[in-house]
């Protein structure tokens, strides 16, 4: 359905160069023009506007009266105030007023065009194809913008949802299922549609994800490479349940500490994760973030190696990599667990880390997993 | 004491990484400095033997330092 916008402000030259830039989003939204706040409300009492903006200084009435007007009137659509007075007065005004957004004049078309679709298709909600590219796009998006909404998932025989809270996925629903199952299934579907939906219109019942939104995208990553599934099923026939492992934490601890003492402040950040889910299991300044990078890394860096053609070499036992800022960063790789250092390279002799501390806290670490 | 086992975790470790000699330690519930203090006894080294060359891949005869 195609939305109604109304501007209002006594500048008619602005007014109708504004009109006329709308218009070409014609099949998104029309716009209605006035030049007073009191021809705003006759204009009002007639017809239903989806979004209203008005300057606030007008000769008469202002744009604020024209807010209180029709909040009085119970009027349901957006109010955008514009004025080119933004002093702290003003704005701190109108923030007493409540739910009231502010445009700044000047400001650039493009920006205030962005600004109007913007509202609306928040109004209206985002929806579109399902192609794996897109949504996870789109959940991308959501993450960075930390928006708290629900996107609905579905295809021809059923539906399901992810529910954001400040761009973190914190429920997931997908048939009979809930949690991370259920995400993982929803954003590997590959024919369907998605919208996203106001949280007040799908309320959340309970929270089943706990793990934070990069890790859980790849995780998703990983199973959709067939190859590294195939591994994975391979990784699983091979073990038997001799090697399920029953992790000593205080020992991890212990081996955390033998590495504070000997690099002393030329360590950085240290942090141990699981490469299953990417969560940490004992650290110093540990990076979730950082860790969910390196977990990535590390998988394309096995995967690449592994599926070399040559297949002559796998990944040892770590890799360095020097970066900028006298930072070097080590990723010893235990195949479930990887441990991360970062170190200040100046600060750290490079030969005593790899060749006395590595193999000691290797030892710890094994006396970890083996209890 | 335990000279073997421990040669096996080297092996286990120079052909498969840490990866491998952490799946090493697990299958056979011993750590490499725990393997240095105990005996080398006949079934302590097939039990390690048969997991290093699953592990590995490979018989991991070829790989002992005879030294």
């Amino acid at each position: 359905m195609i939305k109604r916008l109304l501007l209002v402000d006594d500048e008619k030259f602005f007014l109708e160069g504004l009109k006329e830039g709308l218009s070409e989003y014609e099949s998104i939204f029309t716009t209605d023009i006035c030049f007073s706040v009191e021809e705003a409300i006759d204009m009002c009492n007639q017809i239903h506007y989806d979004l209203i903006i008005s300057d606030i200084r007008m000769p008469g009435k202002s744009g604020l009266d024209l807010f209180v007007y029709l909040r009085g009137q119970d009027y349901r659509g957006g109010f955008f105030a514009m004025t080119a007075y933004g002093s702290p007065e003003v704005l701190e005004k109108i923030k007493s007023l409540g739910g009231l957004d502010v445009l700044l004049k000047p400001f650039d078309f493009n920006w205030f065009s962005e600004k109007i679709l913007d509202f609306f298709s928040e109004e209206e909600g985002v929806s579109g194809t399902i192609d794996s590219i897109a949504l996870t796009s789109l959940l991308q998006m959501i993450n960075l913008e930390k928006k708290s909404l629900v996107v609905k998932v579905e295809n021809k025989t059923s539906e399901g949802f992810l529910y954001f809270e400040k761009g973190e996925i914190v429920h997931a629903q997908f048939r009979e299922e809930t949690g991370e199952e259920a995400a993982f299934h929803l954003i590997k579907l590959k024919r369907g549609r998605f919208s996203i939906l106001n949280p007040n219109e799908k309320k959340i019942k309970q929270k089943t994800i706990d793990i934070p939104f990069m890790v859980l995208m790849m995780n998703v990553m990983k199973m959709e490479d067939e190859n590294i599934k195939d591994n994975i099923l391979e990784d699983k026939n091979k073990n038997n349940k001799d090697e399920e492992v029953n992790m000593d934490v205080k020992k991890l601890n212990e081996a955390v500490e033998y590495l504070k003492d000997q690099l002393g402040k030329g360590l950085l950040h240290t942090d141990i994760w699981s490469t299953a889910d990417g969560q940490s299991l004992a650290g110093f300044n540990p990076q979730p973030k950082a860790a969910a990078l390196f977990n990535q890394l590390t998988q394309h860096i096995a995967d690449a190696l592994h599926q070399s053609e040559d297949d002559f070499v796998e990944l040892g036992r770590y890799y360095l990599i020097d970066l900028i800022g006298d930072h070097m960063i080590i990723i010893l790789y235990l195949g479930d667990y990887q441990w991360g250092l970062l170190f200040n390279k100046k600060e750290v002799q490079l030969g005593l880390l790899l060749n006395i501390v590595i193999p000691k806290i290797i030892d710890i670490f094994e006396e970890a997993v083996t209890g | 004491m335990g000279a073997v086992i421990n040669e096996i975790y080297r092996i286990v470790t120079d052909r498969a990484g840490f990866k491998g000699r952490m799946r090493l330690a697990v299958r056979t519930g011993i750590s490499r400095t725990r393997a240095a203090q105990m005996e080398d006894t006949p079934d302590m080294i097939t039990k390690f033997k048969e997991a290093a060359d699953e592990i590995v891949g490979s018989d991991i005869d070829p790989y002992f330092d005879r030294r």
